[in-house]
């Protein structure tokens, strides 16, 4: 099992930090979504915390997907939400960045 | 024709960093409930405490090790935002606490009217001040208050700081921030984004002159008037059920 993190600077000046705990099966084992950014209402990023355990990484970008329908995030944007995600999933199995996209 | 303003309440008042958290949550359920009007709250945390973001981490937005070696309380608020030093003899914290529809639905929008009411207060002290989307109030680009705004069904809750006398030193000796937020804003040191109307004015402003200044850009911002009031007994009794809360350690820690 290994942690991996993603810091991403928003366009609208906020910080998004992703640490994700990996095993070696490539499943989400642990997961906290922190910053200073503001999501309406704050009990989504609780909800996408608990949904990815026991997610791969596609699982894990579907359910994001879903679950910001219908919430409204501020100073972050869906996309960094997935591109947080992704990038640090594959900082935990160990991927080089020229992989991720 | 005399145009009459709706009539809020204001409260000003100081106390213990949990407290004043526990209160402002407290006056949120209530407004909710319809249970106390509009309010306005100017406040100031007694002793200085820090407080952190809804989602943030603690080991990511404070420096532990000194809040702990200077007996700092700290506490996570319910609202999002950045960590926060709460100086106890230069900053004043406001809290408005209203009915969504009498600030405004869109969340920027209502950011933008509450700050203004920062913005007109340093006006009162001759010092140009803009509203930074989202949630900042900056004097020649480096902020000197900052906002975090938490919402119910019909009811919202904003609370943000003034910092007209803010210890700086002590400020970024408390806080922490990444080196990628650092690097966006163009410094290199938390020190280097705040300034404070001292700072700005080259004197040190009286309370009650910061106070005063609050009031009436406040009382401008939001087109009300405000009408020194006391808090009721079940705000009181509420507020104090949630201290525990705020002095948990799960709470506080749970990322």
């Amino acid at each position: 099992m290994r942690w991996g993190r993603s810091i991403i600077r928003s366009r609208a000046g906020k910080t998004l930090i992703i640490d994700l705990l990996v095993d070696t099966q490539g499943i989400i084992r642990k997961c906290f979504i922190s910053g200073d950014f503001f999501s309406y209402p704050e009990t989504l990023i609780n909800d996408i915390e608990k949904k990815l355990l026991g997610c791969r990484l596609d699982d894990a970008l579907a359910v994001t997907m879903e679950l910001v329908e219908n919430s409204y995030l501020l100073g972050i944007t869906v996309e960094d939400l997935l591109n947080g995600l992704r990038r640090a999933y594959n900082n935990a199995v160990g991927q080089k960045p020229s992989t991720l996209l | 024709m005399v145009v009459s303003l709706a009539v809020w309440r204001l409260i000003v008042n100081e106390g213990e960093l949990y407290w004043c958290m526990a209160l402002d949550e407290a006056m949120l359920q209530l407004r909710e409930q319809d249970k106390i009007p509009n309010t306005l709250r100017l406040y100031r945390i007694l002793p200085s405490g820090v407080t952190i973001g809804y989602f943030q981490r603690v080991k990511d937005s404070v420096n532990l090790d000194y809040i702990r070696e200077h007996e700092i309380p700290l506490t996570r608020r319910i609202t999002g935002g950045g960590s926060v030093y709460h100086d106890g003899s230069g900053e004043v914290t406001y809290s408005v606490v209203a009915d969504i529809s009498d600030v405004g639905e869109d969340v920027l929008e209502s950011y933008q009217r509450i700050c203004r009411g920062i913005v007109y207060a340093l006006r009162i002290f001759g010092v140009r001040a803009e509203f930074k989307p989202i949630n900042d109030v900056v004097v020649d680009g480096k902020k000197i208050s900052g906002s975090a705004q938490t919402r119910k069904k019909k009811a919202l809750l904003q609370h943000g700081t003034f910092m007209y006398a803010t210890d700086l030193d002590k400020l970024s000796q408390c806080l922490r921030a990444p080196r990628e937020k650092l690097e966006s804003h163009g410094v290199s040191s938390i020190r280097d984004r705040v300034t404070t109307l001292s700072e700005i004015i080259g004197r040190r402003p009286g309370l009650s002159e910061v106070l005063e200044a609050l009031k009436k850009g406040f009382s401008q911002a939001l087109g009300v008037e405000l009408k020194p009031s006391r808090l009721t007994k079940e705000e009181l009794l509420l507020a104090e059920k949630l201290i525990a809360k705020y002095k948990d350690e799960e709470w506080v820690f749970r990322k």
